[in-house]
């Protein structure tokens, strides 16, 4: 099962560790300027679609190391923003999602 | 128990994998026909078929590039599904059935009664769509399925059971996924683009709903996030004797996701479809949709 994927065997990445990786992600998966992503930027006007959100969740689960614990979409976790994606993603490596 | 029957229709161009489920006794009516949708094959009926009129023989083929049937050589349009499910019915001197089909497999059976309406006796639509893709969703939905070849199959048919499967389904029976996502294991992505092309192509069916004088039960998961429920709420409008029923916690594989239910809700269906269709029925009804 998913749930067990993520296992931590270090201390969880600082949250601006987490936030470059995701600006990283997003502007590689988007073809953006990573340096133009604003936090309260909202992903789905930033043109994360089906496609690009299944990209960009392959790229951040390898970059991080980490399987996302639920089948899920991103208004359904409440990932709105850029800083939410970023939120969701420090809480999955913190394994509080599981 | 029902006696079941597996062979293969060698069928040109492509040999297609039918199961055959014997009716428990004489059987009293027309037989029904159960086909898939893209991504999953007959299989996904094996959990509906209990629920099914005992009396009645069920046939159960898997779509050209699923589950045991063979790929399709070239992308596949619904003209060409319909054809098998044709050669399907001929194969088993089966004259008039219910259709009952899950998406692209709701596309063909609506299809074939257009075709050929004398040989349907009722249908059920089940999570099918009335309108057609449009250029910018189908050239999505296309790279979405071509992405598996640089992302992997897993990771792909992961992200998109966040959208086939009903939010319900994914957080309440996650082993329902999982076994989704198993089945698709040894599925050949190649194939399955060439079978969804019939999908991604088709045509706005909602101008010809009306030549569909055959008793029809709509079914729409409460859940689906890839048929809107605006565009069922088109096809039970359009048919002449069209009829909506919603499932709760389904999303858009009704069958995996709730199948006693709509086992249940096909039951009733294809019991009272039998008072009011004969082969020659031609003329215009009441409608009965919501």
């Amino acid at each position: 099962m998913h749930e067990r994927a993520h296992e931590r065997t270090s201390a969880p990445l600082p949250r601006p560790a987490v936030a470059e990786a995701v600006y990283s992600v997003l502007a590689h998966t988007l073809g953006i300027d990573p340096s133009g992503i604003r936090p309260d930027a909202e992903l789905e006007q930033l043109g994360l679609n089906s496609l690009k959100t299944i990209e960009m969740n392959v790229a951040l689960e390898e970059k991080l190391g980490f399987t996302s614990p639920e089948v899920a979409r991103p208004d359904e976790l409440g990932i709105v923003t850029v800083d939410d994606l970023v939120s969701h993603v420090v809480r999955v490596l913190a394994g509080d999602l599981r | 128990m029902r006696a079941v029957t597996e062979f293969v229709v060698d069928a040109i161009p492509v040999s297609l994998y039918v199961s055959d489920y014997a009716p428990v006794g004489p059987a009293d009516g027309p037989p029904v026909l159960l086909l898939h949708g893209l991504l999953t094959s007959g299989q996904a009926w094996k959990s509906v078929i209990p629920s099914l009129p005992g009396s009645r023989r069920v046939i159960v083929p898997d779509l050209r590039g699923h589950g045991r049937s063979a790929a399709a050589s070239n992308d596949v349009c619904l003209d060409e599904l319909t054809d098998d499910l044709f050669r399907v019915l001929d194969a088993l001197d089966v004259p008039r059935a219910t259709l009952v089909g899950l998406s692209l497999g709701g596309l063909v059976c609506l299809c074939a009664a257009v075709r050929h309406p004398q040989r349907v006796a009722a249908l059920a639509l089940v999570a099918t769509p009335a309108s057609p893709e449009t250029v910018e969703s189908g050239a999505r939905r296309l790279a979405t399925l071509e992405a598996m070849d640089r992302l992997g199959k897993r990771p792909v048919l992961r992200g998109m059971a966040s959208w086939l499967f009903g939010g319900t389904t994914r957080r309440h029976s996650p082993e329902v996924v999982e076994a989704w996502l198993e089945s698709l294991d040894s599925a050949d992505p190649i194939a399955i683009r060439r079978t969804a092309q019939a999908a991604l192509r088709r045509s706005d069916a909602r101008p010809w709903l009306g030549r569909v004088h055959v008793p029809a039960l709509v079914v729409a998961g409460a859940e689906d996030a890839v048929v809107s429920a605006e565009d069922v709420a088109a096809l039970a409008g359009g048919l002449p004797l069209g009829q909506l029923c919603e499932l709760p916690d389904a999303g858009h594989l009704v069958p995996l996701e709730r199948p006693e239910a709509l086992g249940l809700a096909l039951e009733g269906w294809i019991a009272a479809a039998d008072g009011r269709s004969s082969p020659d029925a031609g003329g215009a009804d009441a409608r009965t949709s919501a």
